[in-house]
């Protein structure tokens, strides 16, 4: 027994996180391997903010992330073929009970005696999926119980003393010991006599310390075996139980992730068994229907394992195959796996080194956002303000390394400070980041800051304060440095609301490790991430910019236009669109302006003044062009006039028309019907904060062969900016970590996985795709074992 | 640091995996000790791939068996590996294999899904890789020496 309780042991002390990983790696649901591994539901709070950080990285740089889905489905192809060839033979496969007699009896008793093993039958399909073995039922019986029910499969049971039960962390209720009827006892050939539950179970466990009326969430943890030799791994869901005196109910929904939908309807989950099944089948019809061909999957990588899998002349045999063509199909899924989901995977392999590293390389991406674009100009204005106090050549270089040093590291550990509260506190400071007050203060004082770079004032701290720092500074270097530090750290407020979502998903990760050390520690580390390239920001300024003067001022406008430009990217999201917009435009006009495009030149005017009056007027020409664009009801920064008809009979350009939905059993309400015409539905994941979705739309859904592509197909779309329970339960069904993403789903209600868009994809690629769905080869890969779409 | 750079490795290994420009099946994976051992070792022999871990009450009854037609098989045309599948220290992990008396490789699953195979089912999970390191089959669900002979044959006669 100590080996189970080594087991056991080792699934508490890694927090759950990396055995999660572990549990996730078995798949009774192929392809959905985050739903099938129920214990990764649990924490999928903390996983999908993870994944806001990754989808985060990936909006950026996603547009590679289908590249290297194209490798593998050869694999399965021939392990297709291979498989195909010996299938005849399985039949006589077993060999007599007399040299059966030589194995070990345990075995054979285990199997039931005189039946021989044949490897090679596609045998996956004779056990049943986890969440169909076993269906748990939860309810709070009163203020002060819960009771969990299990429905068992006939010929599988569960361990009594694998049932686990724990208040959700923070609940602030205490769970008592769970109340068991007394199990049967089985001769388990190895452990020995284990007591063990056939049928069904039910348990009673006392709750204290939950408020009355409140929701109080339970981890459930249980593991069980099929007699028929099969073990799965321990289970844990997360149940969110109403504590009334009555109307006890089941899971309120709110629960982390989808396990509620799982197992608070039986009938749904009584779904799932007929999947191994259907595998086989399709199997069968999607090497029949092959005739989509060769030809097509040399191109797209995910259809190519399902046309090339069994080819035609084999098909009939799959089921005595020996290849397990399903299995090894489903197998792809993790193969899929685009760039992000590796983010997440690092962060979650609970390797510190690793945690560290992704953290550090976050940093370095988030540099290349716009919002690490304000402290390039905050930083300079520092090197070269204190370049007057600068010599030249190495000295200075040394001392604006120095000083960009000082700011980065104040800024890093600023964030680590964050880090450190996150740990001890479980606290989410970066959301309030998101709040439109919070965000609209930020930019009101990214305008003063402007404005005081405009010379309309100069914004001092008040002056006994400058006078003491000038007194410091003048006589230790200190004051300057104490200077830049608090700079640096400000800075690194500043950029907090810009910065928010993944410096949230970070947070949260650490508030829930509750390691106030590797918070710290992995915070600085993106700080460092994202302060190596103002270092080198900062030293370059200190380098090439000549000494303060005159051109100061014009350098101080820039950054001056560059500061409001931020404020209003930040009010992008919490003011509507064409406020925004016009915000923009007046910024483009009012620039213009004091680039002096409306200043008349004369014939002494030298030919800088020339070259601003030019680029003047184009800004002020894009400005009033983006104001005549919202004044015509459309408008795009990219596109001004976007949605204005100029030319008569020429329509404005459409956008596609989504209809939104809200959670799976949204999703689900539009897919059934959807199926039911056989109608096929283009599904697409929307955050405000996802940059390639906005671009999705500006540049490939804009197009109109992309809209004339898909004037049949249902389009539905979720916005996730709120990444609530509803849509991380959504998310998990699919196992997507965050937008951008896009699925499609056959008119058989399936989802086509192998048509997943994760990240940016130009109207060309996509219209492939769009093809592809609406396409002859549905019939194929529509029969893709993995599939399945969530059961409605 | 040794940790660190084995992590690295581990997880170059893992996520390169099974190769992409190939159908042939390949990973590196360290045993209880630390050694990294390859899959691709083996080639030239069939690799029964036997995953389980010590919770798992099938697993144990299944493992003498593997034992066994590895000892009747090593040194001819088959060997087994097992894969530990679970979080385990590596001391319970050695004691484990020594009591068992365990004579075959076994290696542990690490923290990347190990491709093709996963994800599996539940355990025990077998798969077979052939000469060439082509994967060729599975079973979910305890086997038995003389069922993987059977197959063994099977696929011979099959080749010829």
């Amino acid at each position: 027994m100590h080996a189970v309780r080594s087991g056991q042991g080792g699934l508490r002390r890694q927090l759950g996180l990396r055995s999660e990983r572990g549990l996730a790696r078995f798949g009774g649901e192929r392809g959905r391997s985050v739903r099938a591994a129920p214990a990764a539901t649990v924490r999928f709070a903390r996983l999908s903010w993870l994944a806001l950080l990754a989808a985060f990285i990936a909006c950026l740089a996603s547009p590679a992330a289908h590249a290297d889905e194209r490798n593998e489905p050869a694999a399965i192809t021939t392990v297709g073929v291979a498989a195909g060839e010996p299938a005849g033979e399985s039949g006589t496969a077993p060999s007599g009970a007399a040299s059966f007699a030589e194995t070990s009896p345990a075995l054979a008793k285990l199997l039931g005696l005189g039946e021989g093993i044949a490897i090679g039958d596609s045998n996956e399909d004779q056990f049943l999926d986890p969440d169909v073995a076993f269906v748990l039922i939860a309810a709070a019986t009163g203020p002060g119980a819960i009771e969990a029910r299990w429905d068992i499969a006939e010929g599988y049971y569960l361990y009594r003393d694998k049932f686990r039960f724990q208040a959700a962390d923070g609940s602030g209720a205490s769970l008592g010991e769970a109340g068991f009827p007394e199990g049967m006892i089985k001769d388990d050939e190895y452990f020995g006599p284990m007591e063990v539950y056939y049928g069904s179970v039910a348990a009673l466990v006392p709750v204290a310390g939950a408020a009355p009326g409140g929701t109080v969430d339970v981890d459930i943890t249980y593991q069980g075996c099929a007699d028929a030799g099969l073990c799965y791994p321990p289970i844990t869901k997360t149940v969110s139980l109403l504590l009334p005196a009555a109307l006890a109910d089941t899971g309120t929904g709110a629960g982390p992730g989808g396990g509620v939908s799982g197992f608070s309807e039986p009938g749904s989950a009584g779904a799932p068994p007929a999947a191994p099944d259907v595998q086989a089948r399709t199997i069968v019809g999607g090497g029949a229907s092959g005739t989509s061909g060769p030809g097509d999957s040399e191109t797209e990588g995910g259809v190519q394992g399902a046309s090339g899998l069994p080819i035609p002349g084999t098909a009939g045999t799959v089921p005595g195959t020996l290849g397990l063509p399903g299995a090894v199909a489903a197998g792809i899924a993790p193969i899929e796996m685009p760039e992000q989901d590796r983010v997440a995977t690092a962060l979650m392999s609970g390797n510190r080194w690793l945690v560290v590293l992704s953290l550090f390389g976050a940093g370095l991406l988030l540099t290349f956002t716009p919002c690490v674009l304000p402290m390039v100009p905050i930083l300079t204005s520092i090197i070269v303000g204190r370049g007057e106090a600068l010599g030249s050549g190495a000295a200075s270089t040394r001392r604006a390394f120095a000083l960009s040093l000082v700011y980065v590291l104040a800024m890093a550990l600023t964030y680590t400070v964050a880090g450190v509260l996150a740990g001890m506190f479980g606290a989410n400071l970066a959301a309030a980041f998101q709040d439109p007050w919070i965000v609209s203060a930020f930019a009101l004082v990214f305008v003063l800051l402007a404005l005081s770079m405009f010379g309309f004032y100069e914004l001092q701290m008040p002056a006994s304060w400058q006078a003491g720092l000038a007194a410091l500074s003048h006589r230790q270097r200190g004051g300057t440095w104490a200077g830049v530090a608090a700079m640096g750290g400000l800075s690194a407020l500043i950029v907090g609301p810009c910065v928010a979502a993944p410096l949230a998903g970070v947070l949260i990760y650490i508030g829930q490790t509750g390691d106030p050390v590797l918070g710290g520690v992995a915070l600085f580390a993106l700080g460092m991430g994202m302060g190596v390239p103002l270092i080198v920001a900062g030293v370059s300024a200190g380098r090439l910019l000549p000494k303060a003067g005159a051109w100061m001022n014009a350098v101080k406008a820039v950054f001056g236009v560059m500061l409001l430009a931020v404020a209003i990217y930040l009010l992008e999201r919490v003011v509507p669109e064409s406020v925004a917009l016009l915000l923009w435009a007046a910024l483009f006009i009012v620039c213009a302006i004091y680039m002096g495009a409306l200043d008349s030149l004369t014939a002494a005017s030298g030919g800088w003044r020339r070259l601003w009056k030019g680029a003047g007027l184009v800004m002020l020409v894009y400005g009033v062009l983006v104001m005549v664009g919202v004044a015509g009801g459309g408008g795009d920064l990219f596109r001004p006039l976007k949605g204005v008809a100029l030319v008569p009979g020429e329509g404005a350009e459409r956008e596609l028309e989504f209809r939104r939905v809200k959670g799976v059993d949204g999703l689900n309400a539009e897919l059934g019907p959807a199926a039911a015409r056989g109608q096929v539905v283009m599904f697409d994941y929307y955050a405000d904060w996802c940059v390639s979705c906005k671009e999705m739309e500006r540049f490939t859904f804009s197009d109109p062969a992309v809209q004339a592509a898909l004037a049949t197909v249902l389009l539905l779309q979720t916005d996730v900016t709120d990444n609530d329970a509803r849509d991380r339960a959504l998310l998990a069904e699919f196992g997507l970590f965050g937008p951008p993403a896009i699925q499609f789903f056959g008119p058989d209600g399936h989802e086509r996985r192998e048509l997943r868009v994760v990240g940016y994809m130009d109207a060309g690629d996509f219209l492939r795709v769009v093809e592809r769905a609406i396409g002859p080869s549905v019939a194929v890969s529509a029969s893709r074992p993995d599939t399945d779409g969530p059961k409605s | 640091m040794t940790r660190f750079l084995t992590m690295l490795v581990l997880v170059a290994a893992a996520t390169t995996g099974v190769r992409a420009d190939s159908h042939l099946v390949d990973f590196s994976l360290p045993d209880a000790e630390g050694q990294v051992h390859r899959l691709s070792d083996h080639r030239g022999k069939w690799v029964v791939i036997n995953f389980w871990a010590t919770w798992c009450g099938p697993c144990m009854v299944e493992i003498p068996e593997l034992m066994r037609f590895h000892e009747r098989h090593k040194d001819d045309d088959a060997v087994v590996i097992g894969v530990n599948f679970e979080e385990i220290e590596t001391p319970d992990l050695v004691k484990f294999i020594d009591e068992m008396g365990i004579n075959y490789l076994v290696v542990r699953a690490g923290d990347t899904p190990i491709l093709p195979f996963e994800p599996l089912k539940g355990l025990p999970s077998t798969f077979f890789v052939d000469p060439h390191g082509e994967y060729v089959a599975s079973h979910v669900g305890p086997v038995t020496g003389e069922a993987i002979e059977d197959f063994l044959a099977r696929e011979a006669l099959a080749a010829q």
